[in-house]
């Protein structure tokens, strides 16, 4: 099926996210704002304005009640879905370069930048899920990796019992928050960590790193329990929750590195692995520049891709996608 | 002894002051042993019958060789058993003049004393030379392998598949070509070379550079066989059946850098930049200085410098403009002892043919040579034969208007090509013609085909009467593009000759097919002939391949034309491979690989596995990229017989092969199937076990 | 009374030739009239045929083109086909056939010759490999014979 072009951000795209039900598809990007989609049609839904840098980072809580976002103007917004008021803004003294809510919808993490002399964190705080109610301004708990590398990427565990935080030097830490402890370090990237998304119960998440392969780990014992090799730097890596087992990788080089002939290589595509087998099973094609972000609707129906063109494209998927079977 | 002056090196041999070199000579003739012989296999006696037979090999040698010095004969006398003396059977005979020795060698080496005493002559010094081998080239000689590993164990695949050499980063590995399989792993190592790796001609050996010098390595476990000395060696080149080696470094010789043992080098070799080494003993035959052309300071060394005969018997190299030196292996000396002045000589090929005495025509028992000289004056250009080592020319043609010249030697010896870049009177446009010369013919005939269009390609078929040229009349031909601005893929003619041998008077090559308008600038056969591959190599835009086949039957659909030649022409198909810089055949035209090397192209390296049809068999991108070599093969040891007898049964061999296939390809897909299946249950395992945990977590 | 009645006479006669002056005058007027109008009648039908020959003619020259190009591009698809298959057609096949069925003719062709290439090269590429591969298992022997000596 064709897909459905989201012509509304005027700069790169740098992360999308589907709420649960998978009916909205936000998007956030370098230009400053984030958007809100209706994900079966394309139609945009409303505009969050307020963020005086590029928007880095974008998560929804369960009930698509509340959103929060990181941006390069050192501040994290907290957001009414429904309305766009800006509910709370959090300053901090670097840019923010990921967020994301807990399993349980009562916190937010927030990775935050390393420069100017300040160390990089991920700071947690609270959450109060009406809209109405009065957020915190202290944090529950700020996380430093003292004389390791700068966390890029993180996200929670099942349960929220561990923090799990990717770095810029190819490793990766699963932290203890309450005790704000290191449990286990490892380092299987060679590359800068680009992305991590967890499975639907969270028990295992995937990498995507510059190296220009993406890994499946368990979230409990750090083990890499697959390994997806590609030819390009990768910049996302998604799951298919349902109908196949499958993961979707998305990257290229950098826009400076790019040479004309790129785009005909097909090395903006996303490449659609056997989860299980580790085998590329299909490419799909049709952004002009690196695939800079993926995600897949929580049905596991669609999934749809952010680029540095600027574009996301929603890709619905033909009944072929369905019926798809390797030998086994 | 002072070293050369570089900046003033002689412009040929003849012209070489040696009288730095006579003088030391001269010293040393006190302790030189061109004078004596040895003399073994010589009778047994005892002191009583010693004079006796000291006479009469006074005699014998005096006679058939020279004269001897006083008391020039010396015969070791050793106690035996019984304390009684006796000779051993050997001595050693000193001539006044070292040509006596070299007579005696000549002719007593092998003489009957009496019908069970038979002498062997051999020159003192060459005894001496080959007993000191051990002390003095311990490092290339001593490679400890018993027994000796079998060379050409890669042909003992019982898949008949092949292997190539793939060197990438610091990694160079050997693989066997699997098809549409990943490359079977043989073997690897880390930092194996330096710069690059090269096969020798006929796969038994793989050369390695190293800052130190070369290194050849083969056998089924890829031990090193034997290693050369000569630092800051880049550049090798192996005679035709691996015999020899010839090696270049862009460092002259300097005994004052190199450490005072582990090298073969001595004072004579000092300022020398070419070395001739010979494979299986690791000796250092001899070394060259490089000349260059006069009043020229030449920036690249033309490679190889020296090129190899067909038998290996000679080498030659030419002194550009002056002469001609023609060499002899493994003695190293000058045929007839001197150079072949051809003012104003260019260039020259060595004719492929192996010398065939049954051969009736006189000149063909003899090998080949081809060279050319430009105009000059009112002389037109000219390219000759020339016979080796009679030096005598058998075949010219005068060439008016040249500009420059190529000589292109078909496999077997049979055409020589001459491709001729012309220039109109006024100098304004230049074109190509091809010169002809059909070998085997009675007194070599020339004839030439008009190109009109400058030449950018020409090869041969192998084994074949015909060949193929790529040419161009695209104006954008030799002008740069702007600055910053890629240089597009011109536009080019690809034509097909064949060798027309009707009785007809106008018989002779003739164009078979010509395909117009491609961007192909390079062009391959098949080892086999029949096949060829176009290619668009080192484009920035185009990256084009088109694999024909020349000897197509043209298919049921086609018009038939019983008289288009070119009708048997057929494009098999058309791709691509995007950055591709290189093209190689298999060694038996079953696959074509093709690469995308860091050394020539900036992004996308890697390499594809093609069928002879241009089915892309396998692909694979490779970080850091650089090489990937098919092994040669030797030449087959199945007689011609042989091979027909296999050829007309081939249906059988047929039945026995689709059956291996079908079984291997079942043991494979099985085995796919049950890794596949062992990867899910673990998978579903763990996931269980997992999604289990976290229930009981949850409550 | 003769002068009364040639008087009278004289008028009638008078009256007379009026009415017949009258008579040939409105006659001559009608002739004229029906002359005029076969005339515009017959210029009317000129004209009429005129832009009728003129249409007929636009008509036939917008034919020609139309065929020409239809013709044109049947050639180029003739020539494509020829040139990308070695397939040649007849002039009269290009001739009396119409794009789309060229097109057909084309694929079909291409189909079918697209076969017979693919089977018969499948056929050569198994001789090939074939018969390398029973060179070589003959020549093993030989190898290790050679290699013992």
């Amino acid at each position: 099926m064709r897909p459905i072009l989201l012509q509304g951000h005027t700069r790169s795209l740098t992360q999308i996210k589907y709420n649960r039900e998978g009916d909205l598809l936000f998007s956030c990007s370098k230009d400053k704002v984030a958007n809100v989609w209706y994900s079966h049609n394309g139609e945009r839904l409303g505009t969050y304005t307020g963020h005086q840098g590029a928007v880095w980072t974008i998560d929804v809580n369960a009930s698509s009640t509340l959103l929060v976002t990181g941006s390069a103007d050192n501040s994290c917004k907290l957001w009414e879905v429904q309305t766009g008021r800006c509910l709370k803004t959090w300053e901090f003294n670097t840019a923010v370069k990921r967020v994301e809510f807990s399993e349980d919808n009562s916190m937010v993490l927030c990775v935050t930048e390393e420069r100017m002399g300040f160390a990089g964190t991920v700071t947690v705080y609270p959450v109060n899920n009406d809209v109405n109610g009065k957020q915190s301004d202290t944090p529950i708990v700020t996380i430093t990796n003292k004389g390791g590398s700068k966390a890029v990427v993180a996200g929670w565990t099942c349960l929220d019992k561990y923090i799990i935080t990717g770095h810029e030097d190819g490793s990766i830490c699963q932290w203890d928050w309450k005790t704000n402890e290191k449990v286990k370090a490892i380092t299987p990237h060679e590359g800068v960590l680009s992305d991590m998304q967890f499975s639907p119960d969270r028990t295992y998440f995937i990498t995507a790193s510059k190296d220009k392969i993406a890994k499946i780990f368990d979230s409990m014992t750090l083990d890499i329990k697959k390994t997806y090799v590609s030819d390009t730097p990768l910049n996302s890596a998604a799951i298919t929750p349902k109908h196949q087992e499958f993961v979707v990788l998305g990257g290229g080089q950098d826009a400076m590195n790019v040479t004309t002939t790129s785009a005909r290589q097909g090395k903006f595509e996303s490449r659609f692995y056997h989860k299980i087998l580790e085998e590329e099973v299909g490419r799909v094609r049709g952004h002009f520049g690196p695939i800079n972000t993926i995600a897949v609707h929580p049905d596991g129906t669609s999934y749809s891709s952010g680029g540095e063109d600027g574009y996301v494209r929603v890709h619905h998927f033909d009944p072929d996608y369905f019926t798809f079977k390797l030998e086994i | 002894m002072s070293s050369l002056d570089f900046k003033n090196l002689p412009e040929c041999e003849e012209d070489i002051n040696f009288d730095d070199i006579y003088e030391k000579y001269e010293v040393s003739t006190e302790n030189d042993f061109d004078t004596i012989v040895v003399v073994d296999g010589a009778p047994i006696v005892d002191e009583a019958k010693q004079e006796k037979l000291i006479t009469v090999l006074t005699k014998l040698f005096t006679k058939g060789a020279g004269e001897i010095k006083e008391n020039g004969i010396w015969m070791p006398m050793t106690p035996n058993e019984e304390g009684k003396k006796t000779s051993s059977g050997y001595l050693f005979i000193d001539f006044k003049e070292a040509e006596s020795a070299q007579a005696a060698v000549k002719n007593l080496d092998g003489h009957k004393l009496s019908k069970t005493v038979t002498l062997l002559v051999n020159k003192f010094t060459d005894v001496e030379k080959y007993s000191d081998m051990n002390e003095e080239y311990v490092e290339p000689t001593i490679e400890p392998y018993t027994p000796k590993e079998h060379l050409k164990s890669g042909m003992m695949d019982l898949q008949a598949r092949d292997q190539f050499v793939m060197y990438r980063g610091d990694d160079v590995s050997i693989f066997w070509n699997r098809k549409t399989d990943a490359p079977e792993h043989v073997y690897s190592r880390t930092n194996w070379t330096e710069t690059y790796v090269q096969w020798s001609p006929k796969g038994s050996y793989l050369s390695t550079f190293h800052t130190q010098g070369i290194a050849l390595w083969g056998g089924p476990s890829w031990n090193k066989i034997v290693r050369f000395v000569h630092p800051g060696v880049k550049l090798i080149d192996f005679s035709p059946n691996e015999r020899y080696l010839v090696t270049w470094s862009n460092e002259p010789i300097s005994l004052a850098r190199l450490p005072e043992t582990g090298h073969p080098f001595s004072e004579y070799d000092e300022g020398n930049q070419v070395v001739v080494w010979d494979i299986k003993t690791g000796a250092l035959l001899r070394t060259f200085p490089v000349v260059q052309p006069v009043g020229e300071e030449q920036k690249t060394v033309r490679w190889p410098i020296f090129k190899w005969s067909a038998s290996e018997k000679h080498f030659a190299r030419v002194v550009p403009g002056q002469q001609l030196s023609v060499y002899e292996a493994p003695g190293m000396g000058l045929v007839g002892k001197k150079s072949i002045k051809t003012p104003g000589i260019v260039d020259f090929e060595w004719s492929p043919a192996k010398i065939d005495s049954s051969e009736t025509k006189a000149f063909q028992k003899e090998e080949i040579l081809s060279y050319w000289t430009p105009e000059v004056g009112n002389q037109p250009a000219r390219v000759s034969l020339m016979t080796i080592p009679s030096k005598e020319v058998v075949a010219t043609k005068n060439l008016f208007n040249v500009s420059e010249c190529k000589l292109y030697w078909q496999n077997q010896g049979h055409f020589l090509a001459v491709k001729v870049d012309r220039h109109t009177k006024t100098k304004k446009s230049t074109y190509a013609n091809i010169e002809i010369f059909r070998i085997n013919q009675k007194n070599i005939p020339v004839e030439t085909i008009e190109l009109k269009d400058p030449m950018l390609a020409f090869a041969w078929e192998p084994y074949g009467e015909r060949f193929a040229t790529i040419t161009t009349n695209d104006p954008a031909y030799g002008s740069t593009p702007a600055h910053g601005v890629a240089p597009s893929a011109i536009k080019t003619d690809v034509k097909f000759f064949y060798l027309d041998k009707s009785k007809k008077a106008n018989a002779g090559f003739k164009l078979m097919k010509s395909l117009e308008k491609k961007t192909s600038n390079y062009l391959f056969w098949s080892p086999k002939g029949h096949n060829v591959v176009l290619a668009t190599l080192r484009s920035s835009t185009v990256f084009d391949l088109e694999f024909y086949d020349v000897d197509f039957e043209p298919l049921a659909s086609d018009k038939k034309d019983k008289n288009d030649v070119g009708a048997t022409v057929q494009l098999l198909s058309t791709q691509d491979h995007y950055g591709v810089s290189d093209v190689e055949w298999d060694p038996t035209g079953r696959y074509v690989v093709t690469g995308s090397s860091m050394w020539r192209q900036s992004a996308d390296h890697g390499f594809c596995i093609w069928d002879f049809k241009g089915t892309l068999l396998f692909k694979q991108n490779v970080e850091n990229f650089k090489q990937l070599l098919w092994r040669p093969r030797p030449e087959s040891l199945l007689s011609d017989e042989q091979k027909k007898k296999i050829k007309k049964n081939l249906r059988q061999y047929s039945k026995q092969f689709d059956e291996d296939d079908l079984a291997m390809g079942d043991a494979s897909a099985a085995k796919l199937h049950a890794e596949r299946r062992k990867a899910v249950e673990e998978w579903y395992g763990w996931r269980k076990a997992t999604e289990r945990k976290l229930q009981e977590d949850r409550k | 009374q003769e002068h009364k009645h040639a008087l009278a006479r004289k008028v009638i006669i008078e009256r007379r030739k009026e009415i017949i002056e009258t008579e040939i005058a409105r006659k001559e007027k009608l002739i004229a009239q029906e002359k005029a109008a076969a005339a515009a009648k017959k210029a009317e039908a000129e004209k009429k045929r005129v832009e009728e020959d003129l249409k007929r003619r636009e008509e036939e020259r917008i034919k020609r083109i139309q065929d020409e190009v239809q013709r044109d591009q049947a050639k180029r698809i003739a020539e494509e086909i020829s040139s990308k298959t070695g397939l040649q057609l007849k002039p009269e096949e290009i001739e009396n056939s119409d794009v789309n069925t060229l097109l057909n003719l084309k694929v079909s062709r291409l189909q079918t010759e697209q076969k017979e290439l693919s089977d018969r090269l499948k056929q050569i590429s198994k001789r090939i490999d074939h018969t390398e591969r029973a060179y070589r298992k003959e020549e093993i022997p030989l190898l290790e014979k050679d290699y013992e000596q």
